[in-house]
């Protein structure tokens, strides 16, 4: 029934967004004297993924540094865990707007009303240490009040249409699991919520320029057996003749004693 | 009731040989492994946790490894933060022999092994980390605990330092490290450039700086400049290049009959339509100026600033003056006629126009200006000038023989009419460079002496900043800048690509920076000093890290026109 195909990448835009936002966040360590000894740039990856390109991404250092260690921290990762519909947001269904097509001057694009979404994140940091957790929590909470919004761009191929989405952080929790036998692994992973609120268009769809209005004139009923006769015909064109959607132009307005063709 | 006291569960003698038998058992059956212990650089207060740890020491003892069918543990997880090898071991070792080789070495806590050093184990190349460690295990034997029992896991990295001198050890720094690479500029890119600009004479008299280099903080850099070239020299020394607008000016003034005599090499000769100018002449009050030049086909043509045609223009014939070579030239005036020699043949005998003065200080060789001169379309001659004589005197005294000359097959020598000998034997300039030591750069040239006759555009070399000596693996290089120093340790380096990789980086200032392309990376063992172009992060801590990637779509879908709060901390 739906039948065409099309695929704005919505919600792979959107993971690449939420990623934008924490792929910058560092880990300092300073010594006794005040003085940084390493500073890390946190590593960030979307979570779910082939499991077997992980591995083999983990060989790249040789058969003697695979087992060496069990993990590398800190390191953060995040993936989608939801996606539920907005009623709030849903705007008229027949709105739409329109893009011009380049180099025609008699279709245009036209865009219907996109469908609101919420999409579920969650990303969470993973730290040996409460210090080096908190750190990158910290450059993360003040941004979100609750909510931080990106202008995107939804279209690749229509870079001037723009559309804010909000970010918004739901909340903050944290697992660290000191308690136990002393053989047992503390870790620490802080976890946050967060909601992008995207929308999702439908297939784009060409019409064509209304380029000429006509508008007969007519004296009702004055003609034989109360018929109609026609005074006039005005005739509404763009000037120039060749324009397109986005085009300044002007009009031409002819007055005709005939009817429009 | 109280124990039987006629039977002794711990004898001595019983108990040592228990001890050695367990001692023994472990060497036949255990594995060396590396104990590394742990100090504390640095700890934080509040949250109870070591925030800088590091492993200097590495001891080599036996242990019995307990697992034998495979570790302990969940094994290989995948997990949302990737691979994760939760691996556990449990490793026994003699408490005499652990006490012999490791506790008496240690400064502190040495009467056991304590959780949170390491046990490296060379078989599987793994890190345990000691998470608890059993005493009583097994229990009271004979009175006496002869065994650790050590229940170990896995080490989570954690940019942990390892400086053990074992190489398989300490590589998990290099493996698992945060790592700067910096892209190296060789000594010859750091090295600054400047031009000269030369006057008529070929002496220096500017200089500018166009690349200030880098690098210049301690030492004055020597400053060279190219050698004089002597190919084209007729009998040695060098010579005067005339394609310069190099004008050489008689340094002796005197009316009456004279003569110049010199070798011309011209390395081209001039279009159709056009002369290269070659000689001009003094005017006095019975002399006109005169212009001496060769046409496209080498023959001497001249004329006269007061002509305003070619018209004007008088030719030579019968010898012409060959490109590529040199060729002997006399032009001279005995005050009745003008004459002139190309090779010792006579080419010209003009007693029609006016005389020529050609041993004023207004005549020379060469022209400062070029265009219309009388009348006639004068370019620059093209070419060398050597070996030149002004002489005085008539004809007779000048030409011994009228119908020619001989072309000397020897440097010139002066005789009694000699007015003006000129070997054109040339200096070459020297200079002192500048340095502002505040940014590093060579800032201005001063001319010590401006040479002579040197051939424009000089050549000049400045010294680069650098030697080219190469960094150590695992030494510390630091980098100062005008409000803190940042540091770090070579994790490695390539002499080939000038890439250093470090790691362990961070400023005494206590705030995030990255290298600068300004200054250099000075080696503290090597002293090895080099500048980076271009510094880069690489993210070697976990190898599925995604960060560079949303960065480099980031600009396909966000719009920063507002920017990224999240972006740069430096």
């Amino acid at each position: 029934m739906f039948g065409t195909w099309f695929y704005h990448k919505r919600v792979r835009t959107a993971v690449s967004v939420f990623g934008s936002l924490f792929n910058n966040l560092y880990v300092l360590r300073e010594n006794s004297s005040g003085e940084i000894i390493s500073q890390v740039r946190v590593p960030l990856s979307y979570a779910p993924k082939r499991n077997f390109i992980e591995r083999l991404s983990e060989m790249i250092n040789g058969e003697e540094a695979e087992r060496k260690v069990a993990i590398k921290l800190p390191r953060m990762s995040f993936e989608i865990t939801s996606l539920q519909y907005d009623p709030n947001r849903q705007l008229p269904k027949v709105n739409n707007f329109v893009k011009s097509i380049s180099g025609s001057t008699t279709s245009k694009r036209k865009f219907y009303t996109a469908v609101p979404y919420d999409i579920n994140f969650q990303l969470n940091i993973y730290a040996k240490g409460q210090d080096d957790a908190l750190q990158i929590v910290e450059q993360i909470l003040p941004y979100f009040n609750p909510q931080y919004s990106v202008t995107i761009k939804p279209f690749s191929d229509y870079t001037d249409i723009l559309e804010d989405v909000p970010i918004v952080l739901n909340g903050v929790s944290f697992q660290d699991n000191y308690e136990g036998p002393l053989d047992e692994r503390r870790t620490i992973i802080y976890t946050l919520d967060f909601l992008m609120k995207v929308s999702f268009y439908g297939p784009q769809q060409n019409g064509a320029i209304i380029r000429q209005v006509n508008n007969n004139i007519f004296n009702i009923g004055a003609g034989l057996s109360d018929s109609d006769v026609l005074l006039n015909n005005i005739q509404i064109t763009p000037t120039p003749s060749n324009v397109s959607v986005d085009s300044d132009f002007d009009f031409n307005i002819s007055y005709l004693d005939t009817p429009a063709p | 009731m109280a124990t039987n006291p006629y039977i002794s569960r711990g004898a001595r003698s019983e108990q040592n040989l228990y001890e050695d038998l367990v001692i023994e058992s472990l060497k036949f059956y255990g594995q060396d492994v590396y104990y590394l212990p742990r100090e504390i650089v640095s700890q934080d207060q509040i949250f109870k946790e070591e925030i800088e740890s590091r492993f200097t020491d590495a001891y080599k003892i036996e242990m019995y490894v307990e697992n034998t069918e495979g570790f302990d543990g969940q094994g290989d997880l995948f997990t949302k933060f990737g691979v994760e090898i939760r691996d556990q071991a449990t490793f026994v070792v003699a408490r005499r022999r652990w006490k012999h080789l490791i506790g008496n070495y240690l400064d502190s806590k040495n009467f056991r092994p304590r959780e949170g050093d390491i046990v490296y184990l060379p078989m599987s190349n793994s890190m345990f980390e000691i998470m608890k460690v059993e005493t009583e295990t097994p229990f009271y034997q004979l009175n006496q605990l002869p065994t650790f029992r050590l229940r170990c896991e896995l080490f989570e990295y954690n940019d942990e330092r390892f400086y053990t001198s074992i190489d398989e050890i300490d590589e998990v720094v290099v493996e698992g490290s945060y790592k700067f690479n910096l892209q190296m500029a060789t000594a010859e890119e750091a090295r600054a450039t400047a031009t000269l600009t030369t006057d008529e004479n070929g002496r220096v008299v500017s200089s500018e700086i166009t690349y200030g280099g880098q690098g210049y903080f301690f030492q004055i850099p020597n400053v060279s400049v190219s050698t004089i070239p002597i190919e084209v020299a007729r009998f040695g020394n060098s010579s005067l290049n005339l394609g310069l607008f190099r004008r050489y000016s008689l340094p002796y003034n005197k009316e009456g009959s004279g003569a110049l005599e010199f070798f011309f090499y011209p390395t081209s000769l001039p279009d159709s339509n056009e002369y290269h100018g070659l000689v001009t002449t003094g005017g006095d009050s019975n002399a006109k100026t005169f212009i001496f030049g060769v046409d496209n086909q080498g023959n001497l043509a001249y004329t006269t600033f007061e002509n305003d045609s070619t018209d004007d223009l008088l030719f030579t014939s019968g010898e012409q003056i060959e490109i590529g070579q040199w060729n002997h030239i006399l032009i001279g005036n005995d005050g009745a006629s003008k004459y002139a020699y190309i090779n010792g043949v006579r080419v010209l005998n003009d007693s029609s126009q006016d005389s020529a003065n050609f041993i004023s200080s207004a005549a020379g060789l060469g022209l400062n200006t070029i265009g219309l001169l009388g009348g006639v379309n004068f370019g620059l001659a093209s070419g060398y000038i050597d070996e030149f004589r002004a002489r005085v005197g008539t004809s007779a005294d000048l030409v011994s023989d009228s119908s020619g000359i001989t072309v000397p097959s020897s440097a010139f020598d002066s005789d009694a009419s000699t007015a003006v000998l000129e070997h054109f034997t040339a200096r070459s300039p020297s200079f002192l460079a500048n340095i502002d030591s505040a940014t590093g750069t060579v800032s201005s040239l001063t001319i010590l002496d401006s040479g002579d006759l040197y051939p424009s555009p000089g050549i000049v070399t400045i010294a680069s900043p650098y030697e080219q000596r190469n960094y150590e693996i695992g030494e510390t290089v630091i980098q100062q800048n005008e409000e803190y120093t940042i540091q770090g340790r070579v994790a490695e380096w390539s002499d080939s690509d000038y890439i250093l990789k470090l790691y362990n980086v961070g400023a005494t200032d206590g705030q995030y920076h990255t290298f600068t392309t300004t200054t250099s990376v000075v080696g503290q063992t090597t002293f090895a000093s080099l500048a980076p172009k271009s510094v880069t992060e690489e993210q070697d801590i976990q190898q599925q890290a995604q960060n560079t990637i949303f960065d480099n779509f980031e600009a396909d879908f966000l719009d920063f026109s507002e920017a990224n709060p999240f972006g740069d901390m430096q």
